[in-house]
């Protein structure tokens, strides 16, 4: 930048400003902050070339405060404190971590990276935070008369049984008997479509190929079970693709915790929650996806459970439930 | 110059011809016993190439003092990870620190219930620091059956490892600090076989969301 004339560097950044100011996009926080859910939207604004938040608005919108001191930045939420400085990605808090990307200063306001946001407001101030609005999931958006095609992919099968445990069952009958009872449940308000309906093998790129092959999915749900080194783990589990600020991540976001909710209430299980990894079976995939492990096969007392008919009966209940939720906008 | 002049320049010339020879000859056996210790293969130059655009590689460094850093294990419901304090020879190196810590993660866990994000049989190739903070771990593919094969299973083992490598803790004083992990099966990107349900083909950057952090207030 140092070689670039001034008049250049001038040119650029009102064009950049223009450009940016055209395609603004924003992105939507969720915070439990205390006993009080809040929430923030917040522009995403390319600054040195990284999508970041203005940590001001998201500090003032979620109750929290932010100072300046030449470099120093000093953030508080609740009784929590932390310390930054211009440049440098070390935050100093109750404990030192850092960050992804340095905080940046921009248009006088304090700029922090994206990817950056759940990290700091966990490790600063000890508050879940999570991106959309988990009370308003976006419906997805049909022609009307057309039905949600939901892609319903059993785990496993064939050759390849997946986990077990001590009894005969395994993970791939398992998962096929919930997605054969998720396909009916949802049968009058959605179209299912499924990845195999028998006792098939099939690769992870197969399936993807079947749920992005006619007629498209619109989203998709892939049934598993849990395991673990830990005999006493148990309860469901729904994970989605990584992502903070694209609209896929935040319908498979929306779609998750609305089966969660509906699992919950069906099954009077608590959930373990939802997560966000990076699973094959979202690699390559151009629609919304969720993968869900009904339940941990490796725990002796669950594997049990799991393996009952009534039990994949409300199992099954439970997610076709949140997903006619999610389909009709009626999430809870 | 006469006849026995001529031949005995060319004697001398081709006297000092074999003693370069011989000393390039030990130069290159010498590299390649140095790769072999770090767990390279000298024939394999991909991963030559691969170490000179990293930093650091480094066998043990003598001169390291105990010091406590964090880890972390899979708490006894499975759920999340927890962290532990461990003692490591602490070096200058990062990389170093980060072999260290890969040590601790394959022992028992401290806490009662707990168990280890690796399993004792856990072991790799190579493990090397490239500019930017990747850190690229070559693991060896003799333990995949030791961990618990499913999305919440595979995903303890993988965000255990990041998450603790990744900490501020571990940066040696010559070193950056590890960003992110790369994980190699046998010098390769992970395929089909492990992990089933990850996909491990890109770095893996530190996520808070698999922490269980207690709370405490100021």
């Amino acid at each position: 930048m140092r070689f670039i004339p001034w008049g250049v560097r001038s040119v650029v950044a009102i064009l950049s400003a223009l450009y940016f100011a055209a395609h603004a996009e924003s992105v939507t926080y969720n915070a439990q902050v205390g006993d009080e859910a809040r929430l923030s939207t917040v522009d995403i604004v390319s600054v040195e070339g990284q999508p970041c938040v203005s940590l001001k608005k998201l500090l003032a919108d979620l109750g929290g405060q932010l100072r300046v001191n030449e470099n120093t930045v000093q953030v508080s939420l609740r009784n929590y404190s932390a310390k930054m400085t211009i440049g440098d990605t070390t935050v100093w808090a109750a404990k030192e971590f850092t960050m992804q990307q340095p905080p940046r200063i921009f248009e006088n306001d304090i700029f922090v990276a994206v990817g950056d946001v759940t990290a700091l407001f966990v490790y600063a101030f000890n508050v879940d935070i999570k991106t959309g609005q988990p009370d308003q999931p976006g419906a997805p958006s049909l022609p009307s008369g057309r039905k949600l095609c939901v892609v319903i992919d059993a785990g496993h099968g064939g050759a390849d049984p997946g986990a077990s445990g001590q009894g005969a069952i395994t993970e791939k009958d398992i998962a096929r008997a919930i997605a054969t009872q998720v396909a009916k449940l949802i049968g009058q308000v959605c179209q299912p479509k499924f990845t195999r309906s028998e006792d098939e093998s099939l690769s992870t790129e197969k399936r993807v190929g079947i749920a992005n092959g006619s007629p498209k999915g619109d989203v998709l749900l892939s049934v598993h079970v849990g395991t673990s080194n830990s005999k006493t783990a148990n309860g469901f589990e729904f994970f989605c693709p990584l992502g903070s600020s694209d609209a896929t991540a935040a319908k498979s976001l929306a779609l998750a915790r609305s089966m969660s909710n509906a699992m919950s209430e069906s099954t009077g299980l608590m959930p373990r929650g939802v997560r966000q990894v990076p699973c094959r079976i979202f690699t390559g995939l151009q629609m919304p996806g969720v993968l869900v492990e009904v339940g941990f096969i490796t725990n002796p007392t669950e594997e049990q459970l799991i393996a009952n008919p009534e039990h994949q009966q409300k199992l099954a209940q439970g997610i076709a439930n949140g997903i006619i939720a999610y389909a009709t906008g009626k999430t809870q | 110059m006469s006849a026995p002049q001529q031949s005995f320049f060319r004697k001398a010339g081709l006297a000092a011809w074999a003693m370069f020879t011989l000393i390039l000859v030990f130069c290159v056996l010498l590299l390649a016993n140095e790769l072999m210790k770090s767990g390279k293969s000298p024939l394999d130059l991909s991963q030559v190439s691969e170490k000179e655009s990293a930093v650091d590689v480094q066998g043990p460094t003598s001169a390291s003092q105990l010091t406590n850093i964090p880890i972390y294990v899979v708490s006894a419901d499975g759920a999340a990870l927890v962290q532990e304090s461990r003692n490591i020879p602490f070096g200058e190196y990062t990389v170093d620190n980060c072999r260290a810590a890969l040590d601790e993660m394959k022992k028992p866990a401290q806490n009662i219930g707990s168990t280890a994000v690796l399993p004792p049989i856990a072991e790799y190739n190579a493990l090397f620091l490239m500019q930017g903070g990747e850190l690229v771990i070559d693991f060896k593919l003799t333990w995949q059956n030791a961990v618990p094969k499913s999305a919440s299973g595979e995903a303890m083992m993988v965000y255990g490892v990041v998450n603790t490598l990744t900490q501020r803790e571990l940066k040696g004083a010559k070193n950056e600090q590890v960003r992110s992990v790369r994980f190699l099966f046998e010098g390769r990107a992970p395929e089909n076989l492990f992990p089933v349900h990850l996909d491990l083909s890109n770095p893996i950057t530190p996520d808070p969301q698999w922490i269980r952090k207690v709370e405490t207030a100021q």
